[in-house]
């Protein structure tokens, strides 16, 4: 691991110079976030000019090697975060492929996404996060991400450089030139990667278009294209798959996005697959999640695991219960 | 002079309201009133984005201390169900008061904050007496709340003429026109009885009974045998019923879990296991007609299409498993007994 991400001369977007964090620094961070501590504001705030930093040279297809862990949506699970370690190994014993949506819904946003940037900062060759339909401004506004950052830091800075740095994540990445992995599914406007590469990512996720459609797409038992339900996206059918698989030579399209009770599913013949990594979604849905290990022989292998047991969860009137009708 | 309730209240209830919460055998009453500060909450989130109109929840939440653990915002899946729910009753209310005419009365089994008899009124609708019924707890508190001035004014929908007195017994109990608010424990016989007469209930008229989530809290005879007093009792009646249904599955699980974890026991999970189970309470207990509904079929089906289209637009659902999932274990029951023929077996989707 190169020490190159420590200097303190960089100087950003954010305003004035924000003291850059040592490795020493980041490792007291992380230790205190896997705890689910809080770091505080202006460390926030240092991280999170650092990750742009390191995100902002990523490509919007960003390439990536095996063996790696290929995880999908998080949603502010933090102890779930913590099974999913455990099962499949800490950073930077294991490389990690966060398929994004690792905000809302979930209690502990704020602690989530600060561990995975940190850990990001400190071993930006370990661990590879792409952007999700949730690292947005709109949609952290409705599911939570925005109520909590103003409850744990009374006020809105936190959320404001969290949301920035999320304008930089990169939109999808390519395992070994064979799996291609995005967090919803494709576009009917793209059909090569290089089409990919040409989208201006910097921004916030457009409400339609190719960037939106990367994120909110779904498959469907189905040919060609069909208007998706959630109000954004498409649902795209096998052929489409079957097309997008042949014309950019890869074998398999990796993706999270929509919960699945088992874990993980296979689409259209093993050419498109959903991996969901948070178990018993919004504390209420009951399902098992899963991580995916591929292999340098492009073996991949599942690993099922379930939510933390109450007793290693935090004070439970931190939290408000999951909502039922009653 | 004393009414003979408010000494019931005062001194044999609060006895054995304290010997049960101290067996350890009952769920915590407590924490069941606090599920109707949840679902008034969610209603007012709902109405306050627009899922439905209210005038009057705002009325009903508490002063802001209370309100730091309950943030305003709930997640689309919460107040779509709600409004769903809302929606549902209204249907099906409507039908009956439809059949029943003006000389009917609805009885609110459970009632919370529950704002519906100044809905209808709102509305204009007829009807000869309405009686909302809780704990005595929760009763208390909402008479505090209906008599704080405010606006709309509550108390004047209630004595909508000079001539009209309310008046209060033992601080749980309102009476006043065609408005009653009565302080009774569901499970107690004797007591909801008294309760019911001294609110004025006409058992010969034609009656409806309205009921969101509360016979899931109670063990499985007492509900049975709540419901076999109201056959008993009333020859011509009406039984709306919206709670859980298909608990035996995981999310099932999870949910009693996640209830307990809040003081909440599910005591009457059994007759809540299947659609069959909800029905045969009723038939079994001296009901006449039973039918029921899974709310994702209500939802999807029974619901006015522009109303559901018009609510969906309102805020992006990101995730719509996450509602079909709580629809498909919820359900709403309509059982009826029909001596005067009005065709309360009618009432459906």
């Amino acid at each position: 691991m190169d020490d190159s991400h420590s200097d303190t001369s960089s100087v950003t977007s954010f305003g004035a110079p924000v003291i850059v964090p040592t490795r020493g620094d980041l490792d007291k961070q992380i230790e205190k976030l896997m705890k689910c501590e809080l770091i505080s504001e202006p460390e926030v705030k240092a991280l999170c000019s650092k990750t742009r930093e390191i995100l902002i040279e990523e490509s919007n297809v960003q390439k990536v090697d095996t063996p790696i862990t290929i995880c999908g949506d998080i949603h502010g699970q933090f102890y779930d975060l913590m099974e999913l370690f455990k099962v499949g190994g800490m950073i930077p014993d294991t490389n990690y492929l966060f398929l994004g949506d690792f905000v809302d819904r979930g209690f502990y946003s704020v602690e989530t996404i600060l561990l995975l940037l940190a850990l990001k900062v400190r071993y930006p060759d370990r661990i590879m996060l792409i952007r999700g339909n949730h690292e947005s401004r709109q949609i952290t506004q409705v599911y939570g991400f925005y109520d909590e950052c103003i409850r744990k830091f009374g006020g809105a800075n936190v959320w404001r450089w969290c949301t920035d740095v999320f304008d930089y994540l990169s939109l999808s990445a390519v395992i070994d030139g064979k799996i291609f992995c995005v967090h919803g599914g494709l576009s009917p406007s793209i059909q090569t990667l290089d089409e990919i590469r040409t989208i201006d990512r910097k921004q916030e996720v457009p409400a339609d278009g190719p960037m939106s459609d990367l994120l909110w797409s779904d498959p469907e038992d189905t040919q060609g294209w069909a208007i998706s339900p959630r109000g954004a996206g498409y649902l795209f059918g096998s052929d489409v798959a079957d097309q997008f698989c042949q014309s950019n030579d890869v074998t398999l399209i990796c993706r999270a996005h929509q919960l699945v009770m088992e874990g993980y599913k296979w689409h259209f013949n093993e050419t498109v697959l959903t991996i969901w990594s948070a178990p018993n979604y919004c504390y209420r849905a009951g399902n098992v999640a899963s991580i995916m290990e591929v292999d340098e022989n492009l073996q991949k292998e599942f690993t099922i695991f379930e939510a933390a047991p109450q007793e290693v969860r935090g004070h439970p009137n931190k939290t408000r219960p999951p909502d039922y009708f009653l | 002079m004393a009414e003979p309730e408010a000494d019931w209240d005062q001194g044999k209830l609060s006895v054995t309201m304290g010997e049960r919460r101290r067996s350890g055998s009952f769920t915590d009453d407590y924490s069941i009133h606090k599920t109707n500060d949840d679902a008034t909450y969610c209603k007012r989130a709902a109405v306050q984005l627009g899922y439905y109109d209210d005038p009057f929840i705002n009325r009903f939440v508490q002063a802001s201390s209370s309100t730091n653990d309950m943030p305003i915002r709930r997640d689309p899946e919460i107040s779509r169900g709600y409004w769903a729910r809302v929606k549902a009753f209204r249907t099906l209310i409507d039908q009956f008061l439809q059949k029943a005419g003006p000389s009917c009365q609805i009885l609110n089994f459970g009632a919370g904050f529950d704002t519906l008899y100044w809905r209808l009124k709102e509305e204009g609708a007829k009807f000869r007496r309405y009686v909302d019924v809780d704990f005595s707890s929760v009763t208390a508190k909402k008479i505090r709340m209906i008599r704080k001035p405010g606006k709309p004014d509550l108390v004047s929908i209630i004595a909508n003429d000079s001539s009209t007195e309310l008046y209060e017994s033992g601080h749980t109990d309102l009476h006043g026109g065609d408005y009653h608010v009565v302080g009774a424990d569901l499970r107690q016989a004797r007591e909801l009885h008294e309760k019911l007469v001294a609110a004025e209930v006409d058992f010969s008229l034609p009656t409806v009974i309205v009921c969101e989530c509360v016979l899931i809290y109670m063990a499985e005879e007492q509900s049975a045998s709540l419901l076999k007093y109201l056959a008993d009792s009333f020859p011509t009646v009406c039984f709306i019923n919206y709670e859980q249904v298909n608990l035996s599955d995981t999310f099932g699980a999870v949910m009693q879990r996640n209830l307990n974890t809040r003081g909440i026991n599910l005591a009457g999970m059994a007759a809540c296991q299947s659609l069959e189970s909800q029905k045969k309470r009723f038939l079994e207990n001296g009901w006449t007609h039973a039918e029921d509904w899974r709310m994702d079929i209500v939802y999807s089906q029974h619901l006015p299409k522009n109303e559901v289209e018009r609510i969906e637009k309102i805020e992006p659902l990101d995730e719509k498993e996450l509602l079909t999932q709580l629809l498909e274990h919820y359900c709403m029951v309509v059982a009826a007994k029909d001596s005067a023929g009005l065709g309360l077996d009618a009432i459906k989707f």
